[in-house]
């Protein structure tokens, strides 16, 4: 019996069906998903037959190993992984040091590694912490790079991409960020890869939409996890937060209503109400072919703009940031048209989606020695970048997720002695927006 | 291919199909040239203004305006325009402010300040700040399009943005196999044909429905649509409110109108090289040359011949190899041995081509210098007319030849009946020569009864002229005039060569 890799699946050439496969008359063999690679070597081998195996190649390498020491909730969580045969989630609030956990078992397993993280400033931060940590060059995929190392990290729409021909690469697979990977899409790069070592990290590893279920198969299941509020006070600053609410200006109280009405007429007309993301999705696919529909939801998001968006809170901002004009602030807004007029009324520095990785550091270690004390960003720092100690938060305008919220708090709560850090959250009064931040703060009541 | 947000379709029953806009619709032509008016007016100006006059046409029919937008929007150069690099401008004012400004006179200050320094107007700096932005970009260049071409784009980009969600594809094309077969490889996609169909997914559809190949599916249907007949059917996955469901879409070469004058030509494919060209120029005894003619299926691989040699119902398969080693045509003849043609496949060789010395012996390989071997092949078919014509002959032995059908009837044409038996017109001639029969007589390609023979005899007596005895003949559909003439005993006697003046006689 013949094992090989072929694009994200294994065949499997001999007389035997092993678990997991199934006959594919294309290539007349025996064929598995790639990520049953190690329970079909663990079934060859528990039974006793004789077979050749060529599933994974890895390129040559040099040895993997970081002196990096662990603090001890790290440890714990390293420990329960190896207990669970090296697969698995670890669930660990931002800014409690995940990277290190990862590099840790990267160390510990001494194999070809693939690191798949959400956003090219994360792939660019794991880069970074990789090279120093190994003293090795490092792969990056994804942002126009294409280079396969040892050591690669990956975006995961690159990962998806490549899966057919990166999967049998790599012993080790670690999903930073974890909770995308059960997107019907990025499935399928856990599902190619026939990795026998596995990793999850996240801050949240619950979904909205329940399919956190996904990664017991996927990755191993939770191995690991620790709240904020175990973590807060003993590794992380405490924070105090302070909710503003500001009403909108005359002007746009009118235009609010307008538009406010424009939408929920239609909802009235239409018999529709909008109790969850399904049901406002149901309401998007509708705008497609109804122009009604179309008309309310551009009148919603108008609405919307209107409250994040309003003058008061600009104003707001500006009495904010005269109250703590010796302190480093980082201001949070979902929208970049937001960022560029604060960026430009205040002449602070901003960093949206499109900032290059090299202006986006140069302003983040310009923030951390001082030369500038604010820096303004949507929401693309949302996950995981490495952000200078800031001891003022200021949320400007944000979603309903509990995801974006906990990610943003991880921001500011760096721990650093005898500091307590302001958490502002700016949020207009009597409109939609006050409902959405009242959602947001759930995990915090844990 | 558009973003999904902008796919327009129809369902019915189970079949999905995109929305096509007809490109000889006169109200369609205007409103593409009117997008294309204003991406050319807008050329120079920033990319915000110019999205924001695209968004008033929207009201037309947004999905069909933004898509033909993204389509023009490729064909733009879009970059930024400053009097200094933004990021310097911003590093600049930002350094100025140290922190953040909280009141318009202290922003001024510091805005007139860095200006000063880097020797440039406070307006001019104050606009390269966030001249980087995308709505402050400028349309650089454009490269227009005709409204017709844009129409065609825009609808093989919706059947491609449709085919993004294809969990499989079933494919049927008359020729361009050469194209599509590279194409399915270098695309990574997985392939089992049945009957003339290509059914095409890839490795982990085995497993589960699944939409990863579906943008592959939609970059391979250029070449689809390039053969000159073809058809294809997809299953596209759709979100319900009901959940994922499965709709079929199918399109065919009928739908040609849609994608313009590029497609269906069957693709021009240049010749590999200058042998085969001569190979295709060249005549070979009554037999038509094919190039690409099929795809073959050699176990697990798929096999397109260079050519194809026919005539009648042999197919004679030929593959011209350039550069070789022995290792290489023993994989290619390995290869070639697993496909049920295999008896009809010639590969021509060239000698000098080898990579190594070592002689090669094959009966398949017909070795050349330099010039097509072209009297070995005529050879080689020759073998194949002649084994042919056995075969033929062997199989009408064992049939018992019957012309009872054409009773009554005094002139039978050999070739209908040729077709009627499935064998070459020469075979039956070889079998009815052999019958010995009496009541007929063949001369040419038709059987002529005894009776209507000797009913000419009589009626060319007194006959004199040539042409008059023709206009008898073509009276009963007799074509070969002079063999029945010579039977009868007549002699043509010619003057010059107009066949006005010849005569017959008696001999």
């Amino acid at each position: 019996m013949k094992l090989t890799f072929d694009r994200g699946t294994i065949l499997i050439r001999g007389n035997t069906r092993v678990p997991n496969s199934t006959w594919d008359e294309r290539s007349k063999s025996f064929r598995a998903m790639a990520f049953h690679y190690r329970d079909i070597i663990d079934f060859l081998e528990l039974s006793g037959f004789d077979f050749k195996d060529n599933v994974l190649n890895f390129m040559p390498y040099p040895k993997l190993k970081s002196s990096i020491t662990l603090r001890n909730y790290q440890k714990q969580a390293i420990d329960a992984w190896i207990a669970s045969g090296k697969r698995g989630v670890i669930v660990l609030p931002t800014g409690s040091g995940k990277t290190i956990i990862g590099i840790k078992a990267i160390s510990l397993q001494n194999t070809p590694t693939i690191v798949v993280a959400p956003t090219l400033d994360l792939v660019d931060q794991w880069r970074s912490r990789l090279e120093e940590e190994f003293n090795v060059e490092v792969g990056v995929l994804g942002g126009g790079e294409r280079e396969i190392k040892a050591l690669t990290v990956s975006t995961y729409d690159s990962a998806y991409i490549h899966a057919d021909r990166l999967g049998n690469r790599f012993g080790l697979i670690i999903f930073d960020e974890v909770h995308h990977l059960p997107a019907a899409g990025y499935r399928n790069i856990a599902e190619m890869f026939a990795s026998p070592f596995r990793m999850g990290l996240t801050a949240t590893f619950e979904r909205e939409d329940g399919l956190h279920t996904e990664l017991n198969r996927l990755v191993g299941g939770k191995v690991f996890e620790m709240m904020v509020k175990d973590l807060t006070g003993l590794y992380l600053s405490p924070f105090r937060l302070e909710k503003i609410a500001v009403e909108l200006t005359e002007d746009e109280k009118r235009e609010y209503a307008i538009n406010q009405k424009i939408f929920s007429n239609y909802l009235l007309r239409s018999n529709l109400a909008i109790r969850n993301p399904l049901d406002f999705q149901k309401l998007v696919m509708r705008s497609g072919r109804d122009p009604q529909a179309r008309q309310a939801l551009l009148a919603r998001n108008k609405a919307r703009d209107i409250a994040f968006n309003s003058i008061s809170k600009i104003e707001k901002l500006s009495e904010i940031l005269k109250r703590h004009s010796d302190g480093k602030a980082f201001i949070f807004t979902e929208h970049n048209k937001l960022v560029h007029s604060i960026s430009k009324k205040f002449l602070i520095p901003s960093i949206t989606y499109r900032t290059t990785g090299k202006e986006r550091n140069e302003i983040l270690n310009r923030f951390r020695s001082g030369i500038y004390k604010a820096v303004v960003t949507s929401k693309v720092l949302d996950e995981g970048i490495d952000v200078p100690d800031a001891d003022v938060g200021i949320i400007l305008s944000g979603t309903g997720s509990e995801r974006a919220f906990v990610q943003r708090l991880g921001r500011i709560l760096r721990k650093k002695a005898g500091k307590e850090a302001v958490l502002y959250e700016i949020v207009s009064a009597k409109t939609s927006e006050t409902n959405t931040a009242s959602k947001r703060k759930r995990p915090l009541r844990q | 291919m558009l973003t999904n947000d902008l796919l327009v379709t129809r369902t019915h029953k189970g079949r999905i199909e995109p929305v096509f806009v007809v490109p000889q619709d006169p109200e369609n032509l205007e409103i593409a040239s009117s997008i294309i008016d204003i991406f050319l007016a807008n050329i120079g100006r920033t990319y915000g203004e110019l999205i924001e006059e695209v968004g008033g046409l929207e009201e037309i029919n947004y999905r069909l305006i933004r898509g033909m937008a993204q389509i023009l929007e490729r064909r733009c150069t879009i970059d930024k325009d400053s009097v200094i690099d933004p990021i310097a401008a911003r590093r600049a004012v930002f350094e100025e402010s140290g922190g953040f400004v909280t009141c318009e006179e202290a922003r001024l200050e510091i805005l007139d300040r860095t200006a000063r320094k880097l020797s440039i107007k406070s307006d001019d700096l104050e606009k390269a700040l966030f001249a980087d932005q995308e709505d402050n970009l400028v349309i650089k260049e454009f490269q227009t399009i005709a409204p017709e071409s844009l129409l065609w784009q825009y609808n093989l980009s919706l059947a491609q943005t449709l085919l993004f969600k294809a969990t499989g594809m079933e494919i049927w094309i008359e020729d361009n196999y050469q194209q599509v077969f590279w194409k399915i490889k270098k695309l990574g996609l997985m392939y089992s044909m049945q009957d003339g169909k290509i059914y095409l997914d890839g490795p982990i559809s085995l497993f589960k429905l699944t939409e990863k190949y579906g943008t592959a599916l939609a970059k391979l249907l250029p070449a689809i649509i390039m053969s000159t007949k073809w058809s294809l059917k997809a299953s596209i996955i759709r979100k319900t409110s009901q959940g994922n469901r499965i709709y079929d879409f199918t399109l065919d070469h009928t739908t040609r109108q849609f994608f313009g004058k590029d497609y269906g030509t069957g693709s021009i494919v240049a010749f590999d090289s200058s042998i085969e060209r001569e190979f295709y120029q060249l005549s070979y005894n009554g037999w038509t040359v094919r190039r690409e003619p099929t795809v073959l299926k050699a176990g697990q691989y798929s096999f397109i011949p260079d050519f194809s040699l026919e005539r009648g119902d042999i197919k004679v398969y030929v593959e011209i190899i350039g550069f070789w080693t022995p290792d290489y045509l023993k994989n290619k003849i390995q290869k070639i041995n697993q496909l049920k043609e295999k008896e009809s496949l010639i590969l021509l060789v060239n000698r000098k081509l080898a990579c190594s010395g070592s002689e090669f012996k094959t009966d398949k390989v017909i070795f050349y210098d330099r010039k097509i071997p072209h009297l070995e092949i005529i050879k080689v078919l020759r073998k194949y007319e002649e084994k042919q014509l056995t075969d033929e002959v062997a199989k009408l032995k064992d049939i018992e030849i019957s012309l009872d059908g054409d009773i009554g009837i005094d002139i039978i044409s050999l070739d209908e009946a040729a077709r009627r038996y499935g064998v070459s017109m020469e075979a039956l001639k070889e079998t009815i020569k052999n019958q010995n029969r009496t009541d007929y007589l063949l001369l040419g390609d038709q059987l002529i009864g005894n009776k209507i023979l000797e009913t000419l005899h009589g009626r060319l007596n007194g006959v004199k002229k040539y042409d008059d005895a023709v206009k008898i003949f073509e009276g009963y559909g007799i074509k070969a005039h002079a063999q029945v003439l010579e039977f009868l005993g007549f002699r043509v006697k010619w003057s010059g060569i107009n066949p006005e003046n010849a005569e017959i006689f008696k001999a």
